[in-house]
């Protein structure tokens, strides 16, 4: 060991910890403006890669949520709608009945014909529903609209069913096709066809004939029944739909509270390492205009 | 018998000795601030006696020469060290670039672009048959492909800088060799230590090192001749230089081979290079670089071809038109790690769907709402085997956000690293120019200790001529 310090060596020193410091100061400065510890991948580079996971996992949860949202309010409008030719079906039933009492005259039955072609009329349109621009209930034929033709009750259509993704690996049935609607699992003129259950009673009430109408009284029986499972079903997906829902608002929680403790800056920690930066630069500065100070030159004549 | 006389040439030897110490202290204050200058001092002998009768008498002070406080070891530990550190600077600077063109933040980057092209997608998939989302995923999908592109060309840009600062670095080798090589000559001619011109031969070994690592050997007569590195190839000889040559390079993407004539023949020495900025520089621009456009471009590919090989299955908005591709296709190359090369560089939406929102095929059957292909493609997103990692053509790697994921980390990871070299590295330059620095460096407190001891000698040596001056003038009155 040499004793021996030349005149720049202090000096050297002093730059090199002096800008280290400053260095240091303008990361945690960094840290506190921006309020995140990983700025860089290089900041740390493993909870860094981890972070951009939990970023892409969140993207993917909105986007699903998002899709499960647009769902939802299409479900909302086929609910309605069942609902609506629900309705329908339980005030034919009614007229029905009436029209199948013997104390109804051939008028009243005419009566009763007309207003049951309203309510088929109504159950039409209301098969023919648009919602965002798009038909409801003509598959994935989406443009066509289902019932074109009232007096055959055709559908053109088709019976294909939509999927939605609503999770990496779930789909879910976004539509009910029209036929599977007015038609039951029988197809068409079966004895759930709604269209022609409510064609078969308008005829048999124009011709007086009560016994036709009584067959009928089950047949409606068995629509009704038909429809209703059709809206329990929508109703049990929508609960799916809503339960997944809050599964991602309860998982974008966890996930936003994780990657917060990942990414995140401590305040306090910040300010307390600001502060010691802040002392340890100014003891470099005082120390340093010390030596600065002190050369032999001075004392000597 | 000593003369008067002679003592009076005995009293002007001790003033010139204490004039001539009185330089070299001026001279070293002078240089305080030189970069490698080493302090000297003048060494001091006492002339040989004379006879003088029987006895022996002292004749003065003789300078026998100057000296300069240099030690071989040391400075060849800084050489060394000033090489390494000049790479891992080098290298830290230039991957912190890199890490700056890759920069994502919350607003702004690829992943960012990605998610959105993917949420696009997903959105697409939901809603098939209507306009709105179909063009947003275009949208998205354009400014993927735009995002690629760009960062891509920043890549390609910063290798060709890399480049031209290859062939720059070259040229400052080549003039400094030369300078050291007719310092050599001026060095060997004189008969003493030209003390200052070997202190600029060390500057400039040092400027030297810090471009390129050198092994420096000294050599008779004080000349040096310096080796690259490890290596039988001798940049300065004893008296001339060999300059580097830079030539293109058909094999590389006509980048600079680094040559030097080996019994006459030019030969590429780019790879014999140890440390120093050349190295450095040539690494960014043949690996670290390249490494990064390859997974952007195997990116880039994967994207493509998967997007493309799915949507040519569906049907568009129209009902009847399929076939159509996505992204504009990319062949790839035959197997090999550059099979891909390119495909970040070009990646863009096809003409087939440019602007023609309709043109989308998100149907298998044709019917407006059905979104079997739409779904499939949202599914790429989760797809783990999408990319082709090692160049056989063969996809074995995903997802695409994962494997973006993986290279930004990967580069983080190098730069971190890197910068943990650069700090070691600097922490050990310092120490050994500290090193340096006891040992030549000027201090102001030993000079100012020796102007006085010399201004006493000085001024003891003028009062000792004043001295004879008054006895031989007191002798010359007794005379009278």
């Amino acid at each position: 060991m040499s004793y021996r310090i030349s005149e720049f060596q202090n000096t050297r020193e002093f730059l090199y910890y002096n800008a280290k410091s400053q260095m240091d100061e303008l990361e945690t400065l960094e840290h506190i403006a921006s309020g995140k510890r990983v700025n860089q991948a290089s900041d740390d580079p493993i909870d860094h890669q981890r972070i951009q996971q939990m970023k892409t996992e969140l993207m993917e949860n909105s986007d699903f949520s998002k899709s499960i949202q647009t769902m939802l309010s299409e479900y909302n409008v086929v609910e309605s709608s069942l609902n609506a030719i629900r309705d329908s079906l339980e005030r034919v039933s009614e007229l029905a009945i009436q029209g199948a009492n013997e104390t109804y005259g051939a008028n009243g039955r005419d009566t009763i014909a007309d207003e049951m072609e309203e309510l088929y009329l109504g159950i039409i349109s209301t098969l023919n529903t648009r919602h965002e621009g798009k038909y409801l209930f003509s598959g994935t034929a989406t443009n066509t609209e289902p019932f074109q033709d009232t007096v055959t009750g055709n559908y053109s259509g088709n019976s294909d069913i939509a999927q939605i993704r609503i999770s990496s690996s779930d789909t879910l049935a976004s539509n009910i096709p029209g036929d599977e609607v007015a038609y039951g699992a029988g197809g068409q003129g079966s004895n759930e066809d709604i269209l022609d259950l409510i064609q078969d009673l308008v005829t048999e009430l124009r011709a007086d004939n009560t016994p036709g109408i009584q067959t009928n009284l089950p047949r409606l029986k068995q629509t009704i029944d038909r429809v209703n499972g059709l809206i329990a079903g929508i109703g049990s997906k929508t609960v799916r739909l809503v339960n997944s829902q809050n599964y991602y608002q309860d998982f974008e929680i966890n996930l936003r509270e994780t990657m917060s403790e990942l990414e995140d800056a401590d305040m306090a920690e910040e300010i307390s390492i600001l502060n010691q930066n802040r002392t340890a630069q100014e003891a470099q500065y005082r120390s340093q205009s010390a030596i600065l100070d002190r050369t032999l030159l001075d004392y000597l004549g | 018998m000593v003369s008067l006389n002679s003592s009076f040439y005995l009293g002007l030897n001790g003033v010139n000795a204490a004039r001539a110490g009185l330089n070299v202290t001026g001279n070293n204050i002078a240089n305080i601030n030189t970069e490698g200058y080493s302090r000297q001092s003048a060494e001091l002998a006492a002339r040989r006696d004379q006879q003088s009768g029987t006895l022996l008498l002292g004749t003065g002070v003789d300078i026998q020469k100057v000296s300069a406080a240099r030690d071989q070891l040391v400075e060849s530990a800084f050489t060394k060290q000033t090489a390494q550190f000049g790479y891992h600077d080098e290298l830290y600077q230039r991957l912190r670039h890199l890490e700056g063109i890759m920069e994502e933040n919350d607003t702004t980057g690829l992943a960012q672009s990605m998610q959105r092209f993917f949420s696009g997608l997903e959105e697409a998939a939901t809603r098939p048959d209507q306009l709105a989302p179909r063009q947003e995923l275009l949208e998205s999908a354009s400014s993927l492909a735009l995002e690629l592109r760009s960062r891509y060309r920043h890549l390609e840009e910063m290798q060709a800088q890399s480049n031209f600062e290859v062939e720059t670095m070259v040229e400052q080798v080549n003039t400094l060799t030369e300078q050291i090589a007719s310092l050599n000559i001026q060095i060997s001619s004189q008969a003493k230590d030209p003390q200052n011109l070997i202190d600029e031969r060390g500057r400039l070994i040092n400027q030297l090192s810090d471009l390129v690592g050198i092994d420096v050997f000294q050599m008779e007569n004080r000349i040096v001749q310096i080796n690259l590195k490890n290596t039988g190839y001798i940049i300065v000889g004893s008296t001339e230089s060999t300059p580097l040559g830079t030539q293109l390079d058909a094999a590389n993407f006509n980048y600079y081979d680094i040559t030097y004539p080996v019994n006459g023949v030019t030969t590429d020495i780019s790879s014999d290079l140890n440390f120093g900025r050349i190295e450095a520089t040539l690494q960014m621009r043949d690996t670290e670089i390249p490494a990064l456009k390859r997974r952007l471009d195997n990116l880039a590919a994967g994207l493509i071809q998967n997007v493309n090989t799915l949507h040519q299955t569906g049907i568009a908005l129209d009902g009847a038109t399929t076939g159509l591709n996505f992204f504009s296709p990319f062949v790839s190359g035959a197997p090999g790690p550059d099979n891909n090369y390119g495909a970040a560089g070009t990646i863009a939406l096809s003409t087939d769907v440019a602007g023609q929102p309709d043109m989308i095929g998100l149907s298998a059957t044709g019917a407006a709402g059905d979104n079997t292909i739409g779904n499939q493609l949202a599914a790429l997103r989760q797809a783990v085997s999408v990319i082709d990692s090692d160049g056989d053509n063969v996809y074995d790697t995903g997802s695409f956000e994962q494997y973006y994921q993986g290279t930004l980390s990967g580069l983080g990871s190098a730069v971190y690293a890197s910068e943990e070299a650069q700090n070691a590295n600097e922490a050990l330059l310092r120490q050994t120019e500290n090193r340096r620095s006891e040992l030549s460096s000027v201090s102001l407190d030993e000079e100012a200790v020796k102007l006085t001891q010399f201004q006493r000698a000085f001024q003891a040596s003028s009062k000792f001529i004043s001295v004879i001056d008054q006895l031989t003038g007191d002798i010359i009155n007794q005379l009278r």
